[in-house]
Formats: C-alpha cells, sequence, structure tokens
C-alpha cells in the first residue's frame, strides 16, 4: 500500500536522512518566495529528482487528483486575491459582500496564482523523494536515530501491517452486506453514502480495537519495552556519499536562502 | 508521555485514521476534491483513546496517509498535524479535560485572529476575520459550560446522553482542525480575505455533518465494543504503559 519504487540509483542509495533533509530544505525554501521565477527552479530541481530517481508519474495521481485542485487554486487567487490591474471583470450582484458588484481576474491575481499553484505542487512532489525511494525499515530505523522513540516506530509497523488486514475486513464486509441484501454502496446521494459507512465502519474498527486486544498480550508476554538498548537488523549509516550530498544541500540551502531573501539580486 | 491506552490500541486507532483518509466522503463544493471519511472518524479515535493516545494515533495514521496518498498532503510534512489536533482536541474534551480542551481551542482562535490581522491587513474584506469563526466561538462556549458532563455522558450507558457527549466532543476536535487548516491555507497559499466570505456559509454545514456522522458511528460504535469486554472512552480504566 505505502509505494516504493526500488532503484540503483544515488537517491536510492542514499541515507534516508540525507533525503529528508533535502526534502525538508525545498520544502522550507518553497515558502521562503512567491516568485514564480524561483519557485519554478525550485520545481525544476525537484522534477530533475523525480525522474532520475525514476518515481513513476501515474495517471491518477496527477490528472484526477492534483491537477483539479491546483486548478482550484490557482482560481482563488486568479478571482480572490488583491490586485489594482484588472485582466477581466464581471457583474455580480452587488448584494454579495466584499466584492463591490464586481468578480474580477487580476494581474497580481494571476502571478501570485502561478506562484502558489508551484508551490503546491513542490509541497505535495517533495515527499515522495523520500517514502517512494526508501525502504520502510531503512526509514524507521533512521528516523529512531533522529530521536524519535522505538515505540512510536513499532507503533508505526504495526499501523501499516493492520492497515493491510483491515482493508481485506472492508471488503469482506461488503461483501457480507451486499449478501443481506443491502445496496446503499450503489447509491448516490451524501444522506445515503452515510448510511452504507456505518455497516463497514463499525465492524472493521471493532476488528481494530480486537486484533489490538490480543496484540497487547503478546507484546507484553515478550516484555516489550523492558529495555532501552535496541540493536537491529537494519542499520543505516552514512557514508562518504551521504555527507558529500549532504554539504551539498546545506550549502544549497544556504546560498538560496540568500538569494530568495533579497540580499543579493 | 503518559498514553491512556495500551500502544497496540493506539497502532489500531492508527491503523483505522489511515484508512479512513483515503475512503472519500462528500465533495469540497467547487474545488474537485472531496473530503475524506478521516473528518469524522479521527474525532471518534479520540473520543475512544484519549487526548494523548488519540493524538498519536491521529499523527500516526495521518503520516501513513500522506505516504499512501502524497496528493491529499496538500500542506506538505505538516498535514498530519490536522488529524492530530483534532483527536487532541476532542480526546482532551471526552476525557473530562474540558478546561484544557477549551484552552487549546482558544489559543487556535488567537492564532487565527492574529494571523488574519497581519496577513490580511489592507485587503478588502478583511473585516470578516472576526466573525468567521462564529462556530468555533458557539463550540468554546458549550465546552465550558456543558465541558464538565461531557465525559459523564459519554460513560454512561444511556444512549442519548452518549450520543450528545460524543456529538460535542466530535465537534470541538472537528472545528479545531478547520481553524488550524484555515490558518495553514493562508499561511502557505496566501489564503485571501474574500474567498472566506463563500466558506463562511459552508464550513458550519460541513462541521456539524462531520459531528453529526461521528455520533451515528460513535455511538454504535462504543456500545459494541463495551458488548465484548472492552470500554474504551473516559471510562477505560488505564493500564500502565509509558514510553
Amino acid at each position: 500500500m505505502i509505494r516504493y519504487y526500488s532503484g540503483d540509483t544515488l537517491i536510492h542509495k542514499l541515507d534516508p536522512r540525507v533525503k529528508i533533509a533535502l526534502s525538508t530544505s525545498l520544502f522550507l525554501l518553497a515558502f521562503l518566495t512567491r516568485d514564480p521565477l524561483r519557485l519554478s527552479f525550485l520545481l525544476t530541481v525537484v522534477l530533475m529528482i523525480w525522474f532520475y530517481a525514476r518515481i513513476p508519474f501515474s495517471e491518477n495521481f496527477f490528472l484526477k487528483t492534483l491537477i483539479p485542485i491546483a486548478l482550484f487554486t490557482f482560481l482563488i487567487q486568479l478571482l480572490f486575491y488583491p490586485g489594482k490591474v484588472i485582466l477581466v471583470s464581471v457583474k455580480i450582484p452587488s448584494w454579495i459582500p466584499y466584492f463591490g458588484g464586481m468578480l474580477a481576474a487580476t494581474q497580481e491575481g494571476l502571478i501570485n496564482g502561478i506562484s502558489m499553484v508551484l508551490r503546491l505542487f513542490i509541497v505535495i512532489m517533495v515527499m515522495p523523494i523520500v517514502t517512494m525511494t526508501t525502504r520502510l525499515e531503512r526509514l524507521l530505523n533512521s528516523m529512531v536515530k533522529l530521536g524519535l522513540p522505538y515505540e512510536l516506530a513499532f507503533t508505526l509497523t504495526t499501523s501499516i501491517n493492520l492497515l493491510s488486514i483491515l482493508q481485506a475486513d472492508i471488503e469482506d464486509v461488503i461483501e457480507a452486506q451486499k449478501i443481506r441484501g443491502f445496496r446503499g454502496f450503489d447509491e448516490r446521494g451524501i444522506i445515503k453514502k452515510i448510511k452504507a459507512y456505518v455497516p463497514i465502519i463499525i465492524p472493521v474498527a471493532m476488528e481494530g480495537f480486537m486484533i489490538a486486544r490480543q496484540m497487547e498480550v503478546a507484546i507484553k508476554s515478550r516484555a516489550f519495552g523492558a529495555s532501552n538498548r535496541r540493536t537491529s537488523l537494519i542499520d543505516v549509516k552514512m557514508d562518504k556519499v551521504d555527507w558529500i550530498v549532504l554539504f551539498f544541500t546545506l550549502t544549497g540551502t544556504i546560498i538560496s536562502l540568500v538569494f530568495f531573501l533579497g540580499f543579493v539580486h | 508521555m503518559k498514553l491512556e491506552v495500551p500502544i497496540s490500541y493506539v497502532a489500531a486507532g492508527a491503523a483505522i485514521v489511515a484508512l479512513a483518509s483515503y475512503i472519500p466522503a462528500f465533495p469540497v463544493i467547487g474545488s474537485g476534491a472531496t473530503m475524506s471519511a478521516g473528518m469524522f472518524i479521527t474525532p471518534l479515535i479520540g473520543i475512544l483513546l484519549g487526548p494523548i493516545s488519540g493524538m498519536l494515533a491521529a499523527a500516526i495514521g495521518g503520516l501513513i496517509g500522506e505516504f499512501i496518498a502524497p496528493y491529499i498532503a496538500v500542506f506538505g510534512p505538516l498535514t498530519f498535524l490536522l488529524p492530530t489536533t483534532c483527536a487532541f482536541v476532542a480526546g482532551l474534551v471526552a476525557f473530562g479535560r474540558w478546561k484544557e480542551g477549551a484552552s487549546a481551542e482558544a489559543i487556535l482562535l488567537a492564532v487565527w485572529y492574529i494571523l488574519t490581522s497581519i496577513w490580511w491587513q489592507g485587503q478588502e474584506g478583511a473585516e470578516i476575520r472576526w466573525y468567521f469563526p462564529f462556530l468555533h466561538i458557539i463550540t468554546l462556549i458549550l465546552v465550558i459550560v456543558i465541558g464538565p458532563r461531557i465525559s459523564e455522558w459519554i460513560a454512561t450507558r444511556d444512549k442519548k446522553k452518549i450520543a450528545l457527549g460524543i456529538f460535542l466532543a466530535a465537534l470541538a476536535g472537528t472545528i479545531s482542525q478547520h481553524l488550524l487548516g484555515n490558518a495553514f491555507f493562508i499561511a502557505m497559499y496566501s489564503g485571501p480575505a474574500k474567498v472566506f466570505a463563500v466558506v463562511l456559509f459552508v464550513y458550519p454545514i460541513e462541521r456539524l455533518l462531520a459531528a453529526t456522522i461521528a455520533t451515528i458511528i460513535g455511538v454504535p460504535l462504543l456500545l459494541g465494543l463495551r458488548k465484548i469486554g472492552m470500554e474504551l472512552g473516559p471510562s477505560y480504566k488505564p493500564v500502565s504503559s509509558t514510553f
């Protein structure tokens, strides 16, 4: 369910902590500027990493989900962002407050709209650089090394494993309800859809907590949490390449900060 | 950090939140996006597991949801903070810590007023910031006035009282999540003041609906868990589970 795309690229071989640093830098830099050119540069860097790491652009991801959200974001800025230079305007009823009887697309709104869409793409695309190029065990190991308590990392892996079980349970429950003549899942309308959720979610949630109750007995009987000193089968260690990439990431971030904050034009 | 429930229950809660985060519930008008079932499941997790355990479950579940479906993470890696806040506040109110719940809501309101005063300076329609969070203020007042009774109601065997308690706790949670999400939208995507003139009429319906659905699911879920010997919610007897 969590997509990992294996590969032999430098991005795949990097220590997850370096990838987290790289993604975090790109994420933070995206908020330090509204200039479309600078944001385009950042997005280009993100896209180059995606292409190099061969993270696939699946159709569902872009066409069905990200593009409508981007369009909505753009339209909000175009029509509602305060601006003085009006490009196109449409009359609307004057009783609608704050609009002065006119819905106007402004130049400032257009530029800000482009910037916000670029920012949206950067924000959404930086996390897969880490999650889609790192095996879950290595990612969790590195998060523990960064200070995440082991118990939380354990909870994360347990939840992911439980997710597959509950996903299968949902399908079983839906089939069981259909056999009993329930047709709510196929019906349209918000109220009918809401009614359709109740017979699915309740049994699945109860199943989840029942499994948790059994698991609690199992982990307590194995003295879970008794000792803070742990070793790992899979260990992550930074090597020379990781340190070099980290150095260039931090240097690049500092240089970008200087340019983005306008200290050098 | 002391959890209210065993850590395995946190894992189960996180899995349920993650699962709910990519089940579409109802469309967001005009956006092309849909709200997920996480909107009404997340406050329930806080109500069942408690503020700390629920907050952790929602945080982990939210993170997993971002791993599975990165296109829902419109606020990037910070997106998981929204369900975390929801479960935390709902859990505080449900578990009798209504003063802390009310304080959390008050802090979020203060953040809203400070942020909009700075960000919307000089913008047409900026005065909407004063009355936009009217439902948030009403919920805050309800939590302050009725707060001491909410956890008692959820712990009873009376279905009507349980429903009322869950509704109020879920409303407090989902409304806190909404305010934080708005703050992120303004800070990250320059959310202009005028767009909130439209949202003003939409969000109360959305949030009241989420709290209602949480109640419709929460009451039979709570009673069903009690029948199989799992007394979750404010009547759960704590076991020693720390990390």
